[in-house]
């Protein structure tokens, strides 16, 4: 009941509020595919250009137990 | 800034280093170039279907995530490390996500509503959200070249794969039994099999190597990959109603090539050699295979949309004959009742029932008569040949000599020969008594027509009735032979059937409805025997023959 009134005083009819929640879902994900986009781009930036992140070097750690013994 | 790297020797072209296992190609490789080339032809199949570019997307998604683990594999750069891991950490779930949107879809037939859309995307949104921070992945293990991972990459991936596989399988346990079409019902069965299969295959060695950080067991789970994919194509394939046999062609060349195409980049020289010309002969005939395939189809498919059109049209011809002899039925009896009046009152009044004609009156109530007469046999003719295509003429069969009626048929219309100035001659040649197994009245009936056309088409001579018999062949036959106007072949071929009469009828002026002949085949037929016509040609005379099966 509660529907039917949203759908015809404010949508004029049930095919309108179809139209508006399949165009939501539309913008939705446009919104969504940026931001995922943007997403990738930082990391693509941190991790390869700017090379911002820990490296625990156990290699090193390796070679210099060696070199001690 | 120095750069450290991972203590083996750099990756060639991203992809090959001693580092990498030769497994890992076999698995990889395969699997990605099965499930794009088999998403690739689903979707180039039918690029409109929302499921084909869900499919493509699906498999796209699971193609990077694969090329990523290759270069992580391969590359002993600290940074691509950590990109491509981050990367897959994001794929993972998103393919996922395509996965849910696909079975929905397959399902529906269309999209899940705004809020579910809301609540996956609003799920989503953390992985995305700290793809680039160390809650994502917190530093690399320069020993093994490794990303340790934070609680996005290590739990809440996980959360996610775990949670979409449980909404795919929650979706067709509700939905697949209500499936109500048995062909949708196998097709969605089999995708969802499919699909659960390919996402176990994909997360479980992942999830395995995540704690045990063993990551050599996440290469098995591909190996399945090829098979799940074609799986799915084929339910897809199935589901659009398209091309089969042409779609199974392509994936079998397909498969075909991607498995010895393989054997370029991972084997040695020598292998190579062999094979390339392997590879590219193996595409030429599938090539072939395809196109004979494609092309078979297509005429498959013509002929079986003519049949289907010839069905209907056989279907609706025999509606419509049908209706028509229904009409012609009841017409008849209408028209026949005012007639039996009209002949009864007209000889009455011929005869001079109700008193003296004036002289002038006589003719024109003869032609009345003799009109109404014309008119009741064209009646009996329609009604013949409605109670013919109807099934419902009766024969009741009794044996009888053949060679008596006809003779008192010959007998009767004599006098009617002699108006015309014509001679019946009877003539008998038997070697038997003459006796058949028919219905008297339809078989009168038939010599009755056969004499009285003789009469009609001849303007002088005379009319020759002659029984026959073989004791051989088992057969009786009255001949009737005529001096009258005769008939070409082309009309004796067209001469029994509906509404046919003789091309030259119109210039002896003579009335017919062209059923007469029609009607006694039919009847002659239905009692075994059969009516024949000859002639040497237009006014040379014609002869016709009935043929009855003999008792002996």
């Amino acid at each position: 009941m509660y529907d039917e009134i949203v759908a015809r005083y404010f949508y004029k009819d049930v095919y309108s509020m179809n139209k508006i929640n399949k165009h939501s879902s539309k913008i939705l994900f446009v919104v969504f595919i940026l931001f995922i986009i943007l997403s990738i781009s930082a990391t693509y930036y941190k991790m390869l250009v700017l090379r911002d992140f820990v490296i625990i070097n156990d290699v090193a750690l390796e070679v210099d137990n060696t070199q001690e013994e | 800034m120095e750069i450290i790297y991972c203590p083996w020797e750099p990756a060639t072209n991203l992809f090959s280093s001693s580092n990498v296992p030769l497994l890992i190609h076999y698995s990889h490789f395969i699997a990605l170039f099965s499930a794009m080339a088999i998403a690739l032809l689903v979707f180039l199949n039918n690029p409109k279907e929302t499921v084909s570019r869900l499919f493509l997307l699906f498999s796209t998604l699971f193609s990077v995530w694969a090329l990523l683990d290759i270069v992580l594999w391969a590359t002993n750069d600290p940074a691509i490390v950590m990109f491509s891991w981050a990367m897959q950490v994001l794929i993972e779930p998103l393919t996922f996500a395509v996965a849910f949107f696909l079975f929905f879809f397959h399902l529906y037939k269309k999209f899940p509503k705004f809020s579910i859309n809301l609540g996956i995307v609003l799920l989503l949104t953390p992985l995305v959200l700290f793809l680039p921070t160390q809650i994502n992945l917190e530093s690399l293990l320069l020993s093994a070249c490794e990303s340790v991972e934070g609680p996005i990459a290590k739990y809440y991936t996980y959360f996610l794969n775990v949670l979409f596989m449980a909404s795919i399988i929650i979706l067709g346990i509700r939905k697949l039994p209500k499936i109500t079409s048995p062909k949708q019902k196998n097709s969605s069965t089999l995708f969802f099999f499919g699909l659960l299969t390919f996402l176990l295959a994909f997360t479980s060695g992942n999830i395995i190597s995540s704690f045990t950080d063993d990551w050599t067991i996440s290469q098995y789970g591909l190996f399945g990959m090829p098979i799940f994919a074609s799986i799915m194509a084929y339910s897809i394939v199935r589901h659009s109603a398209f091309r089969i046999q042409v779609a199974g062609a392509q994936i079998l060349v397909v498969t075909l090539a991607v498995f010895v195409g393989s054997l370029l980049f991972v084997e040695t020289e020598l292998m190579r050699l062999v094979a390339a010309p392997t590879f590219i002969f193996s595409l030429a005939a599938g090539f072939l295979l395809v196109r004979s395939v494609r092309q078979e189809f297509i005429q498959k498919n013509q002929l079986e949309e003519l049949t289907t059109q010839l069905e209907k049209a056989n279907v609706r011809l025999k509606a419509v004959d049908k209706q028509k002899s229904e009409f012609v039925s009841i017409a008849s009896h209408q028209l026949r009742s005012p007639l039996t009046a009209i002949r009864g009152y007209a000889s009455l009044l011929r005869e001079e029932s109700f008193g003296k004609l004036p002289p002038k009156a006589i003719e024109p109530i003869q032609r009345i008569e003799e009109s109404s007469k014309l008119m009741a046999l064209a009646i009996e003719d329609y009604l013949n040949v409605s109670r013919i295509e109807s099934g419902n003429m009766k024969y009741h069969l009794s044996d009888f000599n053949l060679r008596d009626e006809t003779e008192h048929v010959c007998d009767d219309m004599r006098a009617d020969a002699i108006k015309h100035g014509l001679v019946i001659l009877f003539r008998t040649h038997l070697s038997s008594t003459g006796i058949i197994h028919a219905d008297i009245g339809k078989t009168i009936q038939i010599v009755q027509n056969l004499i009285h056309n003789a009469v009609k088409y001849t303007q002088e001579g005379t009319i020759t009735v002659v029984v026959r018999d073989d004791r051989q062949r088992k057969k009786i036959f009255v001949d009737v032979t005529d001096t009258g106007i005769g008939m070409s072949q082309d009309t004796i071929h067209a001469l029994f059937q509906k509404f046919s009469r003789a091309e030259n009828a119109n210039s002896v002026n003579i009335l017919g409805t062209g059923l007469g002949l029609y009607v006694a085949d039919k009847m002659a037929e239905a009692m075994g025997g059969d009516i024949e016509a000859y002639s040497q040609g237009d006014g040379k005379g014609s002869r016709f023959t009935l043929t009855m099966p003999l008792e002996m």
